[in-house]
């Protein structure tokens, strides 16, 4: 017998991955993989997949499952590239698993330190990056560490900032051309927020953007005394990047401590705001606050989605989002202007929003000793799950929660790796609160339709050129509704909460969609999908 | 305040179960007590944690505060009024109500009395805050009515017991309407069924139902 170990059997093995800037960028025409968070750089988290479609989509089915190896919070979104699916399993365990067949490549696991902090947010992680050859990953311990996409073999691991002051980090990274960009978390810890790039091929630091100004920096005359020193503004997602108009867009969350403002008087810039940055230099050309001063820890990390849609008779590049703090924005992506805003779910703080967009507050909103009752909690109205965009209906698709909270303030004394919080809330919880999938007119955040959810929801949503919204719930169910008519057109119960966004690829040519549910992963696909190959027996 | 409670057991006892020490008692303050009502406090300073947990060790200093009553008379009463036809006590008795054997640890004199005397006016819920014994009356597409209590439900289903315990499943594209009963617990009214004493006899009972030792 003779071994030829070279020869590829077509097919019959995985092919690793090699995966250029340039397929990144144009990732919609490459719709059989899913190579960045959000499917492609402009956040839209939409498939231009349609096999199926409305009318074929009742027969999706189960094609396999992952289960992980240690339970944990699971909200990985999954990269999909040359037949290999990468997912990070809580706390920071990345897995490349064989796409058609489920089965284990390898497993990569950070050394996190035993009393590692992630203070105010499970101990979870949102997915990996892919460039060329390599897998990027952001550890709890705030570690950037690069893998060989084929292997996972470790090729550089570079600190980012130190855990034991609670920064640390689940977001999956963002890669661009030759670069990899992250943000942090630790507000709750009053960390000083900042997005940094990292070069892909070696781990050298290239720039950071303080999302919280340093004295004499613009924006600094918006925090009192020294509070800008542990005034929080993380940036613990993924943002959006328009490779046309060379512009990062990133999402800030909120200052610290979170719900006693006493002590940080002024509108607190850069937390609650959108950030254009340069990617070449990590220099701000716009930012845009929607919750001046918050203290109802509103972070407004969501993810930006980036539109070219008509508005007044005139094209304009926008980039729209959903807040947590409950209002839809509509900004000029180039500008940062604001061209619209409206509020999507119901919200008690505010009497609108004016010209600028900036909110009208209304008065007794603010946390107190005995407890504020006021919409929306402080999970807000949507929260770090992603929201979707269709092209075919020029509309949102947002997963939103309807729940208050009495919101309570106190002393807080910040204390370098402990929680300095303010306060705290008791959220209406139960038959009290519930949730919806809400389409919203993207120019404009009008409400098209809604699909009603038992709870408020933690899973986000994907659109997909079959017409279709897929999306998840607490109660454990997957589901495929009409993105036009908000109609329910197929739904699988996957036996525990769903914390995690819908991704959508090919195997072997056949569309499929995969979520991750409470303890595993699921992909599902159309009957006929080969669920078991014919093996040509190697055993000869 | 004197630690004797809401919805919760009343502090002011010898032996807290689930917090025989200091260590365990911070536990508890800071992660509270999983599948139970009991939240966690992380988000409140560490010094006022320590301030709640060394309150709460006063009280069980001072002796637990006799519930007036006499609960063997209270125990003939559980039995009379037919309590049983809905709660299970040792092991004996229905699933329509809570399990009582051990609703001393769980609540305290105030909320027992509450529960007899206005039931409905706070339903018992679970630890994610929905009702556990949701009257609901369901219409089917169909026209048929089914009532029961809310085992469990989603955006796409609901299951019902039935008051001979028959389990219904219904996805939500087959029903016509959901009636719920917030306020409309099926715990009958003891208010006005016993005399004063006669209350205070069956609390005193409820109290004494600590669980087998
Ligand atoms: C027809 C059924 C029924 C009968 C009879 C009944 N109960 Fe109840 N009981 C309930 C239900 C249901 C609840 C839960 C409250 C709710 O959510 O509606 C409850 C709750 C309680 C509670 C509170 C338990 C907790 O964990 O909070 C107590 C105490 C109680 N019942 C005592 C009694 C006593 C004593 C009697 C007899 C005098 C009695 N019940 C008779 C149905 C019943």
């Amino acid at each position: 017998m003779k071994w030829s170990i070279v020869l590829l059997l077509p097919g019959a093995i995985a092919v690793a991955a090699e995966v250029p800037f340039e397929r990144i960028r144009d990732a919609a025409n490459d719709p059989g993989s899913w190579l960045t968070y959000s499917g492609t750089y402009s956040g839209q988290r939409y498939s231009p997949l349609a096999q199926i479609n409305a009318a074929n989509v009742s027969g999706l089915r189960p094609v396999w499952m992952y289960q992980l190896q240690k339970a944990g919070v699971f909200e990985s979104s999954p990269i999909v590239a040359d037949g290999v699916m990468y997912i990070v399993e809580p706390p920071t365990t990345v897995t490349a698993l064989d796409l058609r067949s489920g089965r284990r490549l390898w497993s990569w696991t950070a050394k996190l330190p035993k009393d590692v902090k992630a203070i105010g947010f499970p101990q979870t992680n949102r997915g990996v990056a892919i460039l060329d050859d390599k897998v990027f990953v952001a550890t709890l311990d705030a570690h950037l560490v690069a893998l060989d996409a084929k292997t996972g073999v470790k090729r550089w691991d570079v600190t980012v900032a130190d855990n034991t002051t609670g920064h640390a980090m689940t977001l999956a990274p963002l890669a661009i051309d030759g670069r990899i960009i992250v943000g942090i978390s630790g507000a709750e810890a009053g960390v000083r927020g900042f997005v940094d790039a990292y070069a892909a091929d070696t781990g050298k630091q290239l720039w950071r953007f303080w999302t919280v100004p340093g004295p004499g920096e613009p924006g600094s005359e918006t925090w009192q005394g020294e509070s800008w020193v542990t005034g929080g503004g993380s940036t613990w997602l993924t943002g959006s990047y328009d490779p046309e108009l060379k512009l990062l867009y990133w999402g800030i969350g909120n200052p610290a401590p979170d719900w006693n403002g006493d002590l940080r008087q002024g509108d607190n810039l850069y937390t609650c705001s959108l950030v254009a940055l340069d990617p070449e230099t990590g220099k701000r050309r716009w930012h845009f606050q929607f919750t001046p001063h918050d203290t109802h820890d509103w972070d407004a990390n969501q993810i930006p989605i980036l539109v070219d849609a008509a508005i007044s008779g005139r094209m304009r590049k926008l980039v729209v989002s959903p807040n947590r703090n409950a209002f839809y924005y509509v900004l000029d992506r180039v500008t940062g202007e604001f061209l619209a805003g409206k509020a999507f779910a119901k919200q008690t703080w505010a009497k609108g929003l004016d010209v600028q967009g900036r909110p009208m507050v209304l008065p007794d909103t603010e946390p107190s000793e005995k407890g504020t009752l006021v919409w929306p909690s402080l999970q807000g109205a949507v929260n770090w799950y992603s929201p979707s965009y269709s092209p075919l209906t020029g509309w949102v698709y947002a997963a939103v929660r309807e729940m208050g909270a009495y919101y309570y303030k106190t002393d807080a004394d910040y204390v370098p790796g402990t929680p300095f919080l303010g306060g705290g809330e008791q959220a209406l919880k139960g038959d009290q609160a519930w949730g919806a999938v809400r389409a919203l007119e993207a120019t404009t955040g009008e409400i098209k339709w809604e699909f009603p959810l038992h709870s408020p929801p933690w899973a986000g949503t994907m659109t997909t050129a079959g017409g279709l919204v897929f999306g998840g719930c607490n109660e454990g169910n997957f589901f495929a509704l009409n993105q036009r008519s908000g109609k329910l057109l197929w739904e699988f119960q996957t036996g525990g909460p769903i914390r995690a966004n819908p991704i959508s690829f090919l195997i072997d040519g056949r569309q499929c969609v995969a979520i991750a549910g409470t303890h595993a992963l699921f992909v599902f696909g159309l009957e006929g999908v080969p669920l078991q190959r014919e093996f040509t027996s190697l055993r000869q | 305040m004197q630690g004797l409670g809401g919805v919760g057991p009343s502090l002011a006892r010898p032996v807290l179960t689930q917090a025989p020490d200091l260590a365990s008692l911070l536990a508890v303050i800071d992660d509270g007590i999983r599948g139970t009502g009991m939240p966690s406090t992380w988000m409140l300073p560490k010094k006022d944690r320590r301030a709640i947990a060394g309150f709460v060790r006063t009280l069980g200093v001072a002796a637990e505060a006799p519930v007036a009553g006499d609960p063997a008379r209270g125990r003939e009463l559980f039995a009379k009024a037919a309590c049983a036809l809905c709660h299970t006590v040792d092991g004996q008795g229905g699933v329509k109500g809570p399990d009582l054997s051990e609703v001393g640890n769980r609540r305290g004199a105030a909320r027992m009395r509450r529960m007899l005397t206005e039931p409905g006016a706070e339903m018992s819920a679970n630890a994610d805050g929905y009702a556990e014994f949701l009257p609901v009356r369901l219409t089917t597409i169909d026209g048929r009515v089914v009532e029961g209590l809310r085992v469990n439900e989603d955006g796409f289903t609901i299951q019902l017991r039935d008051l001979e315990n028959r389990i219904h499943s219904f996805r939500k594209s087959e029903v016509n309407e959901v009636a719920k009963g917030f306020v409309q617990s099926i715990m009958p009214v003891f208010g006005s069924m016993f005399s004063a004493t006669e209350l205070d006899d069956v609390i005193a009972y409820l109290t004494t139902l600590r669980g087998k030792k």
